[in-house]
């Protein structure tokens, strides 16, 4: 008996040695991330701050009092919050196709949706100049239709075009992943109680997937205004962004202090709209609810 | 009647997503040096002179030597990392997969800049080794969200019951844990493979004459001039993606992008 429960301590001692040691493979990560993510990212920023080696607020100042710079601040947040939204109306109804299990080629429209996003935003990009140039696909067949148009390239619709198709698999996919989790018996329930298709949908179905559209919203958000290669590659110098600035100042400018400045206004300006948007997401939500 | 719109309306909006990218190859495979519609004529010329001049070949063959490294250690990190959270307790556990997985959430361009300016003051010239550590950031908590998924269908009393008859724990891990979620490293491992592919935003900052990933070699010369040989050359890339997600969807079906349960093999 006794062999026993020394068998259980020993165990027990052996299990927490074990845990102790599994602990240990945190390691490796952690001190890779303290030596290439933290401390370049500590040295970025004070570098911001303290561009001649004393503290001042001059290269933030050079940035907010420039006319030009507000202008590419507010270029950024325009441009990403209608990318988010374009995603957000283009895909929800693709989200509500996929997370209908019984239909016939679905895997083939998951394929034509989502595989694109593991094509390079380059060749994305490419292809959307080929379709929005001056001689591109759009304008002849619109020319030959004889509806006379200008090129959508270097242009700031066209940069919005091709952020849309560059980031509506993201948003799909955080759509599908809450509508999957809807139990299926609501909206029938809804129907057997009067509901008909408009009204479960927007009183039952779509306040249900609140959380992913919050989700895919501020993941769209995110991408697309840290996105730097379709807006340099479709918009070009005529359509400067937050992170074309940084690439201008950081390499070829090489004014380190101010790119870095930069860079840390669009993360700051990112997160607030972010946050703001999340929060009142819930706040709707929960305000709704009292009400019902 | 609902219904058919619905379904009417995904396809176009599928066919859609891939016209962008199906113009391309269209575009490469055309005889004339400029896309005009319709084609002028089939040619696989530009492919050609892709893998003829070293500047193409050599950005390619940097690109997959970058690529395998990159998803090599990142997988190794990235196990070690979610096995480590799994054995510390679940309030360290959540704070530090929300450090792990934050490079995620800033601007790529920033941890680009950064590490430029990191490596320069050291004095590091570029190379393979300063791409692949970069892009190492944005891999690696793919594959630690990937790993920590799947233990969850895991049940932990066969591992306990592996070392309760003698096994050690490296023994555990490799007969009793590694197969239970090998789907997720391998999809992780080619997760980063693909990542390590897209990049541009950090390669461009860590990279110099010498060292010239394909995606930042084509945006390159993308933002000079677009003709056939850029195309053949990006649907190079678009073929080496093509491959990765091919052999991803085989080993564990593509489902697993909405959080659904793993096919079983």
């Amino acid at each position: 008996m006794s062999t026993t429960v020394e068998n259980g301590r020993l165990s027990a001692a052996g299990n927490s040695l074990l845990r102790l040691n599994a602990g240990l493979l945190l390691v490796p990560a952690l001190l890779f991330y303290a030596a290439l993510f933290v401390w370049p990212l500590v040295l970025s920023t004070w570098g911001s701050f303290a561009p001649a080696g004393q503290l001042s607020l001059e290269t933030y100042a050079h940035f907010f009092g420039d006319e030009f710079y507000r202008s590419v601040l507010w270029r950024s947040m325009r441009i990403s919050a209608i990318t988010t939204l374009m995603t957000l109306i283009i895909g929800y109804p693709i989200a509500v196709y996929l997370s209908q299990n019984w239909r016939k080629g679905r895997s083939l429209v998951v394929f034509l949706v989502i595989a694109p996003m593991f094509v390079s935003a380059v060749v994305r990009s490419y292809g959307w100049i080929i379709i929005l140039g001056p001689n591109g696909i759009l304008s002849s067949l619109m020319n030959s239709i004889g509806i006379p148009m200008g090129h959508l390239l270097y242009s700031e619709a066209g940069v919005i075009i091709a952020l849309t198709h560059v980031f509506l698999p993201f948003m799909v996919i955080a759509l599908v992943g809450s509508l999957q989790q809807i139990d299926p018996s609501l909206a029938r329930a809804a129907q057997i109680l009067g509901a008909n298709g408009v009204s479960v949908f927007l009183r039952v179905i779509l306040p249900l997937t609140l959380p992913g559209i919050s989700a895919g919203s501020v993941i769209v958000f995110c991408l697309a205004a840290s996105g730097f290669v379709t807006p340099a590659l479709v918009g070009g110098a005529a359509v400067p962004v937050m992170p074309y600035l940084v690439y201008k100042e950081g390499l070829l400018v090489l004014n380190w202090p101010f790119a870095s400045a930069v860079a840390l206004i669009l993360l700051v300006a990112t997160a607030l709209v972010t946050a703001i948007y999340t929060f009142a997401v819930r706040d709707g939500a929960s305000k709704r609810r009292v009400v019902r | 009647m609902m219904n058919r719109v619905l379904t009417v309306y995904v396809a176009i909006v599928s066919g859609l997503m891939i016209f962008p990218i199906a113009i391309v190859i269209v575009a490469s495979l055309n005889s004339a040096a400029y896309l005009s519609f319709p084609p002028s004529g089939f040619s696989l010329t530009w492919y050609q002179q892709v893998m003829s001049d070293p500047i193409w070949s050599d950005a390619l063959w940097l690109t997959l030597k970058i690529g395998v490294a990159v998803a090599s250690l990142s997988t190794v990190l990235g196990v070690a990392a979610a096995l480590g959270l799994r054995a510390v307790d679940n309030t360290l556990s959540g704070v530090l997969q929300t450090f792990f997985l934050s490079p995620l959430m800033l601007p790529t361009v920033l941890i680009g800049l950064a590490l430029m300016q990191f490596y320069q003051s050291l004095g590091i010239k570029a190379s393979v080794l300063t791409v692949t550590l970069g892009q190492l950031l944005i891999a690696c908590p793919y594959v630690i969200r990937l790993v920590l998924a799947s233990f969850n269908g895991i049940d932990p009393r066969l591992e306990r019951a592996a070392s309760i008859l003698g096994a050690n724990p490296v023994r555990v891990f490799w007969h009793v844990t590694f197969p239970l979620i090998r789907h997720a490293v391998l999809a992780g491992f080619l997760f980063s493979f693909i990542v390590s592919l897209d990049d541009v935003n950090i390669a461009l900052f860590l990279s110099d004459t010498h060292t010239t990933p394909l995606p930042v070699q084509l945006f390159s010369y993308i933002e000079q001039n677009a003709d056939s040989l850029g195309a053949a050359a990006a649907s190079l890339l678009v073929l080496l993606a093509c491959l990765a997600v091919f052999i991803c969807d085989r080993i564990v079906g593509i489902e697993w992008l909405f959080g659904a349960k793993q096919r079983s093999s």
